[in-house]
């Protein structure tokens, strides 16, 4: 997708993972991990999103990908997986200049 | 023992920065590294409006995390060939930190958002653009993936970030393994931590270096 329509660009809550990378493309990283209450600052808004209680059993997986769209901006999304289906939890624009 | 290298007319030394100014007090043995910061402010669904009361609390709290994590902790040495090293020979100073706000001619802008109690929000800092998003949760010490009983406190690593530090839980340097480190998921201090402050030091007198010998 040209850069400037991601820049526009904002993920629905609950679209699929499919359906973004359909708009987005492939993200240029992926990564994967188990939701837990320890998490570092870039990651930290996700424990927003559920209890202790989810978090100590059985805490579900999360996809993050992340769009580098300029020199200066970058997109990350987060998505829940629940079964075969992954889906919008959070996002978040920021500058590469960032230090979390 | 009496000193016998005489004190020289000049033990008081300033130097300003784009992002911190740093004071060299040779009476008091001491070296200050003062910050301003201009304050923006703005709440998270949830969380009520600031009041004038809160905002002025934010800071004195923010500072208070950050002078207990930080101040007094890098002990410095010095050494060289100018009267200043000679005179300051086996007489250590002692770094020390001060954050004031300041409206115009701030090094640093600040987001400061109101969060709901026990909620969570991102902070961070932007070194290039000078810029710093903290929150209102970020006075207390949770727990960072560090391992048990390791926690840390948002404001007091983020202010690592200001002083040139970079996150250790990432890239590929063995710090990465240090996870009780403040600029990992942790609170403690490194000699590595002042490496910046004393590169700056060290261009402040001539024929005078700054060392860091330990952290108390």
């Amino acid at each position: 997708m040209p850069n400037e329509l991601a820049r526009n660009y904002t993920a629905k809550a609950d679209d699929t993972y499919e359906n973004v990378i359909a708009v987005l493309g492939a993200p240029d990283v992926l990564e994967r991990f188990r939701m837990r209450r320890g998490l570092k600052e870039f990651r930290i808004e996700l424990r927003n999103f559920f209890t202790d209680s989810e978090l100590d059993d059985n805490a579900p997986m999360i996809r993050e990908a992340t769009w580098k769209l300029s020199a200066d901006e970058n997109y990350t999304i987060w998505f829940v997986e629940k079964g075969d289906t992954a889906t919008v939890l959070d996002q978040f624009r920021w500058s590469p200049g960032m230090e979390f | 023992m009496p000193d016998t290298q005489t004190k020289p007319k000049t033990v008081n030394f300033t130097k300003k920065t784009k992002r911190m100014n740093f004071h060299v007090l040779g009476d008091r043995r001491m070296i200050l590294v003062r910050q301003y910061w201009k304050y923006n402010y703005s709440e998270k669904k949830g969380a009520s409006k600031w009041t004038s009361k809160e905002k002025k609390a934010f800071h004195k709290n923010i500072e208070k995390v950050i002078r207990a994590a930080w101040g007094g902790k890098f002990v410095l040495d010095v050494d060289g060939d100018s009267d200043f090293a000679k005179y300051y020979d086996k007489k250590p100073f002692s770094v020390k930190f001060d954050i004031d706000p300041k409206n115009s001619g701030a090094h640093w802008t600040i987001q400061a958002i109101k969060i709901p109690k026990g909620g969570f929000s991102r902070s961070w800092v932007n070194w290039g653009k000078q810029t710093i998003q903290l929150d209102t949760e970020d006075m207390v010490e949770v727990n960072k993936g560090g391992g048990t009983g390791v926690t840390q406190s948002g404001a007091a690593h983020e202010f690592g970030h200001t002083i040139k530090s970079p996150d250790e839980y990432i890239g590929i340097t063995f710090h990465r393994f240090q996870k009780k480190s403040i600029m990992h998921s942790g609170m403690k201090i490194k000699k590595r931590h002042a490496k910046y402050l004393v590169d700056q030091l060290n261009k402040m007198i001539p024929g005078t270096k700054f060392k860091v010998t330990k952290v108390k």
